[in-house]
């Protein structure tokens, strides 16, 4: 619809050692739209999000974008922004050095945006991020994230060490940007009650497998009971605790 | 532009939200609060009044625009389309007698009365 | 819409961009560092000499040492020392550069491959830089004075530039290679293959070995082994997770 590209994730298996993180994941992220990725601690949620960063190498499966596969292709890792609570920045150095990089980086990189999103949530650009409180660094991340203008934003609880307003600032400035420049979002949060009614479809993982995808509202039917709508959080719970009784 | 109609609603989290947006429209339109050819409120404007996806309040135009009550002017919006306060009021009508009005006559001649009771009573309140 | 156009053939390839940004970084520390030990040293100088040391040049392998007794102190210096201490300076900021911006890089979308090229070639300036210090301490002090230490046998300079190279990129490079090591795996196994190494290299005489080897062919076996660990870095790094 808004001529992005899909993201296409098909049979993507991962161990680490022992543990299975992934298994079997078919997904497609549709271009241009919002979508969320839920699941429970250790669901594999960051391992998937990581993958399709090319941040890790694919064990087994594909995640292309746009028909072409992401890991190691400049066209596509510089078109897929990961954005999580730590790294991702030259941590003793000045923010604005870490932002030197952002901006040679990243095709779409708005700077005067960057600027304008940091003073927004007063993010100091002389200071080194390792200085500054948690809430400024998810801040800091947040907004370069939403600067980097990247076609596939990942978004993994960047929002984690926000207080209540910042993040209500950031959710406006992200729909306010989403709406006036469309890019494909992949948020991962675990305050599912913020941001359920932000995500257009959904991605629910349980310990390293999809359990419901597609349309937000659809899936959230699909668990209903009675007259109430069930939320994420009902989602979550049916299908997480389901599987514990098998 | 005219944006009538837009004493803001309020969503709660019983229903899908689009579904509460399209019948709190079919409400407005029903009502007269919004006239023919009267502009809707854009899904931009949703999204960042309600904190929504904006596909989520575009669900529920199209849903509207396949219930021929709205229609989409290229570059300009969604407005009311003619004779949609007349469609709805049929519709109305035909689920009011079937849904609201049979049950209460239903209840009427289940307490004893008839229904020549029934129309003297209905005289007398309204 | 127009802005998420997917045509950006536009942009620069990232290698390019890579190297920039490590290079400069790179360049900016190196100077930085020599303009440090620069004047320090000549701080170092002007009190000494206000003290009534003596400065005396030094003839074999030391580079810096104080002899005193009840009369004087004197201060042996090799007059070479400052490409020395350059040469230090670059596989120090190689090392840093490498710990500190790999992983960035790779999430700020660049590619193994571009942060790979853009490394060697900042390795190839870090060396260049010391080399044109190295040259002009010697075009300034005469080639016996960068001599002693870097076991070339006379004063040939291109024996020196050999040896000197050779030894600075072996230098780099095994740096650099060692510092992916750690980024690469657990932290156990770096100090695992490194401990091994040296164990093997006391071990089996190789260290010794080295010294015999003629000083002809001494560069070409750093050379050799410089490539070496070259081709382990690569390895590495191709597939170089970030967590």
């Amino acid at each position: 619809m808004t001529g992005l590209a899909d993201l296409q994730i098909r049979s993507v298996t991962h161990r680490f050692g022992s543990t299975t993180a992934l298994s079997q994941v078919d997904a497609t992220i549709r271009g241009g739209t919002i979508t969320g990725l839920i699941g429970r601690n250790g669901a594999g949620k960051t391992t998937l999000a990581r993958l399709i960063a090319a941040w890790q190498p694919l064990q087994s499966g594909s995640i292309h974008l746009d028909g072409h596969p992401v890991w190691e292709s400049q066209d596509r890792t510089s078109r897929v922004c990961l954005m999580k609570d730590t790294g991702g920045f030259l941590e003793d150095q000045p923010v604005r050095k870490s932002l030197r990089v952002h901006r040679a980086a990243r095709p779409h990189w708005d700077h005067d945006y960057a600027m304008r999103l940091l003073d927004l949530f007063e993010v100091p650009t002389k200071k080194s991020p390792e200085k500054l409180s948690t809430g400024k660094r998810s801040a800091l991340r947040a907004a370069v994230a939403l600067a980097t203008r990247a076609e596939v934003t990942i978004l993994d609880e960047v929002y984690l060490g926000m207080d209540a307003v910042t993040r209500r600032m950031f959710y406006d400035e992200l729909m306010a940007d989403y709406i006036a420049r469309p890019r494909t979002v992949i948020l991962s949060s675990h305050l599912l009650d913020e941001v359920e009614d932000l995500m257009e479809e959904v991605v629910v993982l349980d310990r390293g497998r999809v359990m419901a995808a597609g349309d937000t509202d659809e899936v959230r039917q699909q668990y209903s009971s009675g007259s109430s709508l069930a939320s994420l959080t009902d989602v979550l719970v049916q299908i997480t605790t389901s599987g514990a009784e098998r | 532009m005219n944006h009538r109609g837009d004493q803001l609603p309020s969503f709660d989290d019983r229903s899908p939200i689009y579904l509460q947006i399209a019948e709190h429209l079919r409400r407005s339109i029903l009502a007269g609060d919004l006239a023919e050819e009267d502009q809707v409120m854009s899904t931009t404007a949703y999204a960042t009044t309600y904190r929504i996806n904006p596909a989520t309040a575009a669900k529920a135009m199209s849903l509207l625009v396949d219930e021929e009550l709205l229609h989409k002017r290229r570059g300009l919006g969604m407005f009311v389309s003619s004779g949609a306060q007349a469609k709805l009021r049929e519709r109305g009508r035909a689920e009011f007698v079937d849904a609201v009005l049979r049950p209460v006559v239903d209840q009427g001649h289940a307490l004893g009365l008839s229904t020549d009771e029934l129309c003297r009573a209905m005289k007398e309140i309204s | 819409m127009s802005a998420m156009s997917t045509d950006r053939r536009t942009t620069a390839p990232q290698w390019r961009v890579a190297t920039t940004l490590l290079a400069t970084e790179g360049l900016r520390a190196m100077v930085s560092a020599t303009a440090v030990m620069v004047a320090v040293a000549l701080l170092f100088y002007a009190v000494a000499r206000s003290l009534g040391w003596e400065f005396v040049e030094a003839r074999s392998d030391v580079m810096l040492g104080v002899v005193a007794d009840q009369r004087s102190v004197v201060v042996v210096v090799a007059s070479g020392w400052l490409p020395v201490a350059v040469s230090t300076a670059a596989i120090i900021v190689a090392i840093v550069l490498t710990a500190s911006r790999t992983r960035m890089f790779v999430s700020a979308g660049f590619t193994r491959r571009a942060i790979m090229s853009g490394t060697a070639v900042t390795l190839v300036l870090l060396v260049a830089y010391a080399l044109v210090v190295g040259a002009i301490v010697t075009l300034v002090l005469g080639p016996s004075a960068t001599a002693g230490y870097l076991g070339a046998e006379g004063a040939q300079v291109s024996s020196l530039v050999a040896n000197g190279v050779s030894g600075l990129a072996f230098g780099v490079v095994g740096a650099v290679a060692v510092t992916v090591l750690f980024l690469r795996f657990v932290w156990w196994v770096g100090v695992l293959v490194l401990a091994t190494l040296s164990l093997l290299l006391t071990v089996t005489g190789a260290a010794g070995a080295l010294d015999a080897v003629s000083s002809s062919a001494f560069p070409w076996v750093l050379w050799a082994l410089t490539a070496l660990l070259a081709c382990a870095y690569w390895a590495m790094m191709r597939r170089l997770p970030v967590r």
